[in-house]
């Protein structure tokens, strides 16, 4: 069946005006392999509506195909952007086709009407009532099925169009990732046998790690999770961010929306007895954590932002959960489910505007003055378009020494997303009466564990608190 | 197979990237041993022994317990029902403090403390009082992130921080010492603290069955505290262990009712927690003390208390005494739980091994012990309704000012203003 697609897709092309029912009807054996939480979906003959329906805009992205080709052969993506061209003008034809016949049944509804109500019809009248009438059948007919097929298209060539990833930012090295800034040099330490934080940790009584999903912190270690929360919180207050306490659960439709894919539990950490959720129902709970980005675009999906208030800078500490991928190394600290985290969020009206470089250099310096005074040493990289993930345009990474495992960590990051998330899960404005959608800049800029992982094993001996953190540890200080 | 290869390629490309890429993978992060969950070790000698069986039934009876001592002692001493015995013996619950079997039914106010705020204005219940300040959002959040769900903004969201920190300060200053748990705790765990279910109502999210193992969302940090110890023989000079937790709780149950609306009954807070391990002839004074921290803690904030200690039907399986404190929530008009702490003797410890050695060699099951010390949602109910100006804003309590940046009254936030975006799309 699949083989003929192409050349179904071809027909249409050249048949545009036609009706492409008996083409269509082909794709309905397409085999669904995922479903959608942002389209309407059908789950053993129950349907499911979705809160919100993303913003389209393939017309947009498609205009410029060269640059849309270099995008994605950057990210190592290796697709031929006309063929999703053609599928996505296949789908609108659909859609066109589909308008049409919704015209022409209404015209003949509305030539009916009098016949209907008519009494002693002519014979023409006659003639033209069942002529219509026949007319009116045929049409219900074709689009019923024109409905159906709509909904299969929805699964099987939207869905994948919004699988597209981000637009590239042109800041993004193509090749190598580029170290922005180093501050002070790596200075290792001399010991031969190096020791990794697990074993380090245990020795201090600062950790008791079971696997990624199960680690104790103790002691001063868990009295300093709360001091660098907190000292994160006074520095992102003093910048006039605004704090948020967010919350832990996120439906599927959300999850779906920031690009990750709802139905991986590897993905997002699925909830197996959620009292909202329908058994069947594609739109599941998740459980994400308050202080991470999924939780802050559930703050505002299908929300209209007054345009008086940008730029929306907020922050949040808190708790960030993440599966643990199946097969992948599990490396202590640095790989664990749950973390505490720190958390910016700031939307920026317009992508291509001064504002928007200004944010995210803002955004930069605070989390330098943050690092500045946690460790001594750190560098600050820009990745690569093939390090990028789908949903993200541009990303800076705050990377800590590992001596263990002799390479850096990432610590942190700080991420541009551009209009991605805005248009999928609709965050907008009105902006003149036209309708905009504000740039994300967001990421989790500290990640307690994996900072505690490098600090541990650049100091094998004895827990340095950095002086700042103890200041903001909920311990009496005076003692 | 031209759409399929095109489609497959696009599905398989968000799993492209991890979220970090390691150079070398290295395999010598090695863990500590995940420790195994002990067969629970019952009280066989008292709770088989015929001649006790009259006073286990009426304690059955009065805390309205499923467990069935009849059943037990039948099916005692026959090795072929070994399951069938080990389930039933599971089903009994703690005995019950004495003192508490005399009170039937009602529950006994043992203490008032502090003042009951006077107001020359009508107060005003948190979620309208804070919902106006531009500081608490509960209102179609539904769809998003489940019914519930609620956000703090602002000043409200250091609110809770500075709570959090002032307790934890507190507690440092009366030897705890503080461990950070993980929220997702096997679910066998938390069946051993005899927290699974109450009066039948599901108190547990579970994870969907990928994760290895069957995994839920800890109620509370007192399941991952009882996790961490499970297995333990401690010296008695070790004891108490006194430790305390910073943890978010999940909790399944869903009410009607409508006094628990909004923020009284949520799904998912921050707590801090205080659990204790104690030798015997000890935990009552453990008892006592966390108490008495609960009620120093609360006055301290000026909260109007009572304490009340709960009656046998109100204990659950795992506690021989429960005291709770309630604040009195002006807004609402009620009095609220606040805290609740509870002297679980070797119930939770014959179920997950945790043991002590005596002066003189004995091996016994420590006592446990769990209080809360601070709630964020009650506790921000009790406090903003208390702490309610003529104005509409919340007087931050004098303690708490140095956790707030020195900032004394909670105004309204500057939050952006959002309204709902309706939109079809148009193709």
């Amino acid at each position: 069946m699949a083989n003929c697609i192409p050349h179904f897709i071809r027909k249409c092309a050249a048949h545009k005006t036609h009706n492409t029912l008996k083409f269509v009807n082909m794709l309905l054996t397409f085999k669904r392999q995922y479903t959608s939480a942002l389209f309407i979906s059908q789950v053993k003959g129950k349907e499911y509506y979705s809160f919100l329906q993303p913003y389209i805009d393939f017309d947009e992205r498609l205009t410029n195909l060269e640059k849309l080709q270099q995008d994605l052969t950057r990210r190592g993506l290796n697709l031929d952007v006309k063929d999703v061209k053609s599928m996505w003008e296949f789908y609108k034809s659909v859609h066109t086709n589909k308008s049409k016949l919704e015209l022409r049944s209404k015209e003949i509804s509305d030539k009916l009407v009098p016949l209907f109500t008519k009494e002693n019809l002519t014979t023409d009248e006659q003639a033209e009532f069942t002529k219509l009438k026949l007319q009116i059948s045929v049409i219900k007919y074709d689009l019923k099925m024109i409905k159906n097929t709509l909904q299969e298209l929805n699964e099987s060539i939207l869905e994948k169009l919004f699988q597209l990833p981000n637009e590239l930012d042109g800041k993004t090295p193509i090749q190598s990732p580029v170290v922005l800034k180093r501050v002070n040099s790596l200075n290792e330490p001399s010991h031969s046998d190096k020791k990794n934080h697990i074993e380090i940790g245990r020795r201090l009584g600062l950790l008791e790690y079971r696997n990624p999903m199960q680690y104790y912190l103790c002691n001063d270690a868990a009295l300093f999770e709360l001091g660098v929360l907190s000292y994160a919180g006074k520095i992102f207050s003093a910048d006039n961010m605004i704090r948020v306490a967010g919350a832990d659960f996120s439906r599927s439709l959300v999850i779906d929306g920031s690009g990750l894919n709802h139905e991986d539990p590897a993905d997002a950490f699925i909830i197996d007895n959620h009292s909202d959720v329908d058994k069947n129902s594609p739109n599941r709970m998740h459980l994400v954590g308050g202080a991470s980005l999924i939780s802050f675009l559930a703050m505002h999906a299908k929300q209209l932002i007054n345009p008086t208030h940008f730029p929306v800078a907020y922050f949040s500490t808190g708790r960030q959960y993440t599966p643990f991928r199946p097969g992948s190394n599990p490396i202590g600290l640095f790989t664990v489910c749950q973390a505490s985290a720190v958390l910016a969020f700031i939307l920026v009206k317009d992508a291509k505007s001064k504002e928007y470089n200004e944010q995210f250099e803002r955004l930069l310096n605070v989390v330098c003055k943050l690092y500045d005074n946690i460790c001594d040493h750190y560098q600050i990289v820009l990745r690569s378009s093939s390090e990028l993930r789908p949903w993200e345009s541009m990303r800076v990474s705050f990377e800590l020494w590992s001596p263990f495992s002799k390479q850096y960590i990432e610590v942190g990051h700080i991420s541009a997303y551009g209009e991605y998330f805005s248009k999928r899960l609709l965050i907008g404005y009105k902006s003149t009466n036209e309708l905009a959608f504000p740039s994300v800049i967001s990421g989790t800029v500290l990640s307690v564990p994996r900072l505690l992982g490098c600090l541990l094993e650049q100091n094998p001996d004895k827990f340095v608190i950095p002086q700042k953190i103890l200041e903001y540890m909920p311990i009496d200080t005076s003692l | 197979m031209w759409l399929k290869k095109q489609c497959n390629q696009l599905l398989k490309y968000p799993q492209f990237c991890t979220r970090i890429s390691f150079r070398k993978q290295s395999t010598q992060y090695n863990a500590d041993t995940i420790p195994h969950i002990p067969e629970p070790e019952y009280d066989i000698n008292f709770l088989c022994n015929p001649s006790n069986r009259d006073t286990i039934f009426n304690n059955i009876k009065a805390r309205k317990a499923i467990g069935d001592i009849d059943k037990v002692l039948e099916l005692s001493g026959k090795p072929e029902f070994k399951k069938s015995f080990l389930h039933e013996l599971n089903k009994i619950p703690n005995q019950t403090d004495p003192r508490v079997l005399t009170y039937g039914e009602q529950p006994r106010i043992l203490k008032q403390c502090g003042h009951e705020p006077k107001f020359d204005f009508k107060p005003q219940e948190f979620s309208t009082l804070a919902t106006n300040l531009n500081a608490f959002k509960s209102q179609l959040l539904g769809s998003l992130i489940g019914t519930r769900g609620y956000l703090f903004l602002g000043d409200l969201a250091q609110l809770e921080e500075a709570l959090i920190h002032f307790t934890v300060k507190k507690l440092m200053k009366h030897g705890f010492k503080l461990v950070s748990v993980p929220d997702i705790i096997p679910t066998e765990v938390i069946e051993r603290c005899g927290l699974i279910t109450d009066n039948g109502r599901n108190l547990v999210y579970n994870l969907s069955p990928f994760y290895e193992g069957d995994y839920s969302l800890s109620g509370t940090a007192e399941m991952s505290l009882a996790y961490k110890v499970m297995n333990s023989l401690f010296d008695s000079e070790d004891l108490p262990l006194k430790m305390a937790a910073v943890s978010r709780c999940f909790r399944a149950e869903i009410s009607n009712l409508l006094h628990e609306k909004n923020l009284y009954r949520v799904h998912q807070f921050t707590k801090v927690e205080m659990f204790v391990c104690s030798k015997h002839e000890e935990s009552e004074e453990q008892f006592q003390e966390l108490l008495s921290i609960q009620e120093n803690l609360f006055s301290s904030l000026n909260l109007y208390l009572r304490i009340i200690d709960m009656p046998p039907h109100d204990l659950g399986s795992p506690a021989y005494r429960k005291i709770d404190i309630e604040g009195w929530m002006p807004g609402r008009k009620l009095y609220g739980e606040l805290s609740s702490c509870s002297n679980c003797t070797d119930y939770q410890s014959r179920r997950l091994g945790i043991k002590y050695k005596t002066k003189n060699g004995e091996t016994l099951y420590v006592h446990t012990l769990n209080g809360t010390a601070c709630a964020i949602p009650r506790m921000l109910i009790a406090l903003c309704e208390t702490h309610q100006t003529k104005h509409n804003r919340i007087q931050v309590p004098e303690i708490l000012l140095p956790y707030m940046a020195g900032k004394t009254l909670i105004k309204k936030q500057s939050i952006a203003k959002m309204k709902l975006f309706k939109y079809k799309p148009q193709i």
